[in-house]
């Protein structure tokens, strides 16, 4: 009868484990839909498609580590672009004086190859991201979760805890600084 | 007022369609890398770089049998009393405080008693009084006295020893009616001594 009884605990226990772990690895899935999303952002934040790559396996790493914090899996999308928002200001804080290749390796061809039109658009797109990283803290981080991460008003307020309206207006805000400096150059 | 307008959709146009560029490239090349398989080789990286932490111990039964037992061996300590002083321990600790207690009360007596000024025997006195006493058994020896007799002669030496101390106390006091009645006998009062002369 003992003998019975112990021998329960450990198959309890067991199930319990793998009960646990399989909720987490569905949520993981359910995070992993959102990888392009995550890296859209991740390329806002960062100067090139490939540090954007790199961010977004850190976030996904961080992601997999405390992934049993996340308890509604509902939620754990919001929580996956905090996730990728601090990740990204990291980067930021570390690599503040560090020269990076605005676009990226596949982008650093000799200039004489490219076309015109090529070379005008991307000195407006370096102009650009140059006077992203430029705008408020607060401005900056709506600006790219709408412009890069396609996230709506709600899901903004979501990720960054505050008002539908004060993301509407942090957006303009960044808009019109965006266009001021744009025309300034 | 709408041409400031129009040139502003105009501005913000041209940066969305920039960064809306400048996704689809990024896209596409995120799209070609296998980020999936990338990612789980670098998680079973991570994973084998960390020390796999006992998870053994961090388990909810584990943990409450660990308070139980603990609760036990804490229930046995204290109805065994296994760290109790012994009883001679407890006895002088006992002691102990009474004297520090009595000192304290002693030591504060004597920081709020007025001094008292009362005749103190001399050391001559002692003296005196000791020889006494040694004479007393000197004679006692020599002469065979019993010794039930012993006490009796003890007392009456100790009344002797009073009636000397008596004496010696109120010889100051002879000696203070003098010192009163003296400035009538000096030089420098002759005055007085006249008119004590006609009385």
């Amino acid at each position: 009868m003992i003998k019975t009884v112990s021998s329960t605990f450990p198959i309890i226990e067991k199930t319990a484990v793998t009960e646990k772990a399989a909720k987490e690895s569905k949520i993981f899935e359910a995070l992993m839909a959102h990888k392009e999303k995550v890296f859209l952002i991740c390329l806002g934040f960062s100067r090139n498609p490939a540090d954007a790559e790199d961010l977004t396996q850190e976030v996904y790493l961080k992601a997999h580590k405390n992934i049993d914090t996340v308890k509604d899996s509902e939620l754990s999308k919001y929580w996956l672009f905090k996730v990728t928002r601090n990740t990204c200001l990291d980067f930021h804080r570390k690599n503040k004086h560090r020269r990076h290749s605005p676009l990226g390796p596949e982008h650093e061809q000799p200039e004489s190859i490219t076309p015109e039109s090529q070379l005008v658009s991307r000195e407006k797109l370096l102009s650009l991201k140059a006077a992203i990283q430029q705008l408020p803290k607060k401005q900056r981080d709506v600006f790219i979760l709408r412009e890069y991460g396609d996230l709506s008003y709600q899901e903004i307020a979501d990720v960054l805890k505050i008002n539908k309206g004060t993301v509407m207006s942090r957006l303009t805000r960044a808009r019109r600084a965006l266009m001021n400096q744009m025309k300034g150059e | 007022m709408k041409k400031t307008n129009a040139s502003n959709n105009e501005e913000v146009f041209e940066f969305t369609d920039l960064i809306q560029k400048e996704k689809e490239e990024a896209l596409q090349r995120f799209r070609k890398q296998e980020f999936g398989s990338r990612l789980k080789q670098r998680i079973k990286e991570e994973e084998s770089k960390m020390p796999s932490p006992s998870v053994f111990w961090f388990r909810k039964p584990v943990i409450a049998a660990g308070i139980v037992l603990l609760l036990i061996v804490l229930g046995w300590v204290v109805s065994t009393q296994v760290f109790a002083p012994t009883p001679y321990e407890r006895d002088a600790r006992a002691i102990e405080k009474t004297l520090a207690q009595a000192f304290e009360t002693h030591e504060l007596v004597l920081a709020q008693s007025v001094p008292q000024i009362e005749p103190q025997p001399g050391p001559d006195n002692l003296q005196e009084f000791g020889w006494s006493l040694k004479r007393v058994i000197y004679s006692a020896q020599r002469e065979n006295i019993p010794d039930s007799d012993i006490p009796q002669i003890f007392s009456q030496v100790l009344l002797q020893a009073a009636q000397f101390r008596e004496t010696e106390d109120k010889e100051p006091e002879e000696m203070k009616d003098e010192s009163e009645f003296g400035h009538l006998f000096e030089e420098k009062n002759p005055q007085q001594i006249f008119c004590q002369i006609e009385d």
